[in-house]
């Protein structure tokens, strides 16, 4: 089943049937695209997709735009929308911040539920998404499933990990970095933002992200997890696995799925074409239709 | 110019809307942007080109609300395997724009819109699907702007970093090709081999067929000249930008020498190049991604049919 719906995923399925709209959030217009499903069940859950923030947002559009299309074929109602100051929704990207985001997140958890006529929510995040789409969790009750792809753990680590990244690539194109990561977060302090890869950090963001943390986000989540490692490593990462155990350990009947992919992308470059991953979307797909069907 | 959220670009947020396009691969999403109803409207469609329609800082979606808070109506939208829209993930090639997606877009504003003046905007590749769009609608199209793409068939690009990373692996990958069963060594040999002779006769013909016909106009690739004649039959106004220390620019070179040479006076008083200190083609450099799109927005403006009486009235404005 899941071979003829990745075959027509992506190339000449009936994405036509999509209902892109814009809905409101705290007084902010947003973009988001509906799924309705072919399938329509009785009270099925929703999948929403939480994005990353800034390039990281465009990298992964493409694979949450096809992974909502299989889960829609495969009979599942599915949402994504863009955050405020992202993609094509009204706002300042040096406007958004932590808050902001999870704010979006409920307006569009709320938002897809109205639209699917479901009661329940299944969240798919990825990167960053995964501390917006946790914090949302933890204040809403209507999660029964978490999908999290190669989660970021800590706000912190996120933006200096993107930092280090951005001066390996100037190694990579012969340039030698003038600068430290500890001086440009010293640069982002003084000057507000700083320029990153084609777009900016601002310092908004930064701060009032810096203490996101999933783990704790999740400290009271006892559902269905599938933790995707997005990684060249054979071992999963240690964060991951502490994730894992944290979870298992809130409830001894929940078991943490792990899927582990190897092929990784620069997720702060946007390549040309996108990135995109079919074992994931298969597997992703696969593990909410067997969560469903049970 | 103010790129921040002034309350005239607010406006133009709640004015969009929406559309998916049919294109020869599946759906293609996109925005459309509706023109400001308190400005004169321009009577012309910008179709943005990008990969995808928020890249580089959202830069696409602010010039789509300026240039529609300038009377303007705007379309941005993602090509096939990208964002949003369906088709597959192809690998894009300089010397093959996709002309099919802007011809379906041009095609889809005429046709579910009533549309029917049009404006293009690229950078480096988009600028080529944007110019390939004058192929087939020259008759439609006021003005293209074209930016630091590359034009050569023989592409003077440096060698890219992928290749570089493959290359480092090299030793690696003959222990494993040792280890294969003889079979399906001679099939990756044969493979191989085929690749190598199709690359070379792809990058070696047109210059060697150059050489020998002493022509330099045979460098150029042959979608770049087969595009360009098109937009000097057409009517459009066109402006291409290019940075002096660019790879792209001294492609370009070939082009100004050949092509542009040959055009009469009237012809080329409508096709402007303007070529800017340092690097344009670096698509990272966000500040000078904007000074790129500030210039796109104001040249774009003066296509407007008002555009005197709108820029008086402006200068008038700040004065006050």
């Amino acid at each position: 089943m899941f071979d003829r719906l990745m075959r027509t995923v992506g190339r000449q399925s009936d994405a036509m049937r999509d209902r892109p709209l814009f809905f409101g959030s705290h007084g902010q217009q947003l973009y988001g695209v509906f799924h309705p499903t072919r399938k329509p069940g009785v009270d099925r859950p929703v999948a929403v997709f939480c994005h990353s923030v800034g390039l990281e947002h465009m990298t992964s559009s493409r694979l949450e735009a096809l992974g909502a299309r299989a889960i829609d074929g495969m009979g599942l109602p599915a949402f994504r929308y863009h955050a405020r100051g992202h993609g094509d929704s009204e706002g300042d990207y040096r406007d958004v911040t932590f808050h902001s985001l999870v704010e979006d997140a409920i307006a569009a958890a709320d938002q897809a539920r109205r639209l699917a006529g479901a009661s329940s929510v299944i969240w798919v995040a990825t990167r960053f998404g995964s501390l917006v789409a946790a914090e949302a969790m933890r204040r809403r009750s209507d999660a029964v499933a978490l999908v999290l792809w190669e989660p970021v753990h800590r706000g912190r680590d996120f933006f200096r990990d993107t930092l280090r990244n951005l001066l390996f690539s100037q190694v990579a194109q012969n340039q030698r970095p003038n600068t430290t990561v500890e001086q440009s977060l010293l640069l982002l302090e003084r000057e507000k933002c700083i320029e990153l890869f084609g777009t900016y950090l601002h310092l908004t963001l930064y701060r009032s992200a810096l203490e996101g943390d999933l783990e704790a986000s999740l400290s009271a989540w006892n559902g269905p997890t599938l933790l995707v490692q997005i990684q060249k490593r054979q071992k999963l990462s240690p964060e991951n696995a502490r994730l894992k155990s944290a979870i298992e350990r809130h409830d001894q009947r929940i078991v943490v799925e792990v899927l582990q992919i190897g092929d990784e992308p620069a997720w702060s470059m946007f390549p040309h074409p996108p990135y995109v991953s079919d074992d994931l979307i298969r597997e992703t797909v696969g593990w909410v239709h067997g969560l469903v069907s049970s | 110019m103010d790129w921040s959220q002034a309350s005239a670009q607010l406006e133009r947020e709640h004015a969009e809307r929406p559309v998916v396009i049919p294109g020869p691969q599946g759906a293609l999403f996109g925005i459309f942007t509706s023109p400001a109803p308190n400005v004169p409207p321009a009577g012309k469609s910008v179709i943005l080109f990008g990969r995808n329609r928020w890249q580089r800082d959202r830069m696409g979606v602010d010039t789509a609300r300026l240039l529609a808070q300038r009377g303007f109506s705007c379309l941005r939208f993602d090509y096939h395997g990208y964002g949003e829209s369906e088709g597959p993930n192809t690998v894009m090639r300089t010397k093959k724009p996709w002309r099919d997606q802007a011809v379906a877009v041009i095609r889809f504003l005429r046709e579910t819109m009533g549309l029917d003046r049009f404006v293009v905007s690229g950078f480096c590749f988009d600028g080529l699907t944007a110019l390939s769009a004058f192929q087939s609608e020259w008759h439609s199209i006021d003005g293209l702007v074209f930016i630091a793409a590359p034009v050569l068939a023989d592409t003077l690009q440096p060698i890219q970093f992928r290749y570089v990373g493959r290359a480092r692996n090299f030793s690696e990958k003959i222990q494993v090709f040792l280890k294969l069963p003889v079979a399906q060594k001679l099939r990756i040999v044969e493979q191989t081999m085929r690749r190598c002779s199709e690359r070379t006769s792809a990058v070696v013909r047109p210059a060697l067929l150059a050489i020998a016909k002493g022509e330099e106009e045979l460098r150029l690739s042959p979608a770049f000249r087969k595009s360009f004649a098109a937009l000097a039959r057409s009517r459009a106004r066109a402006l291409f930008l290019y940075g002096i220390d660019d790879n792209e620019y001294r492609e370009f070179q070939v082009a100004e020498r050949t092509l542009f040479a040959k055009l009469d006076s009237e012809t080329c008083a409508r096709l402007e190049i303007e070529i800017w200190p340092g690097q344009l083609h670096v698509p990272q450099a966000t500040g000078v991604q904007r000074q790129i799109l500030t210039r796109t927005v104001n040249w774009i403006e003066t296509l407007h049919p008002s555009y005197e009486f709108l820029s008086s009235q402006r200068l008038s404005a700040s004065n006050l």
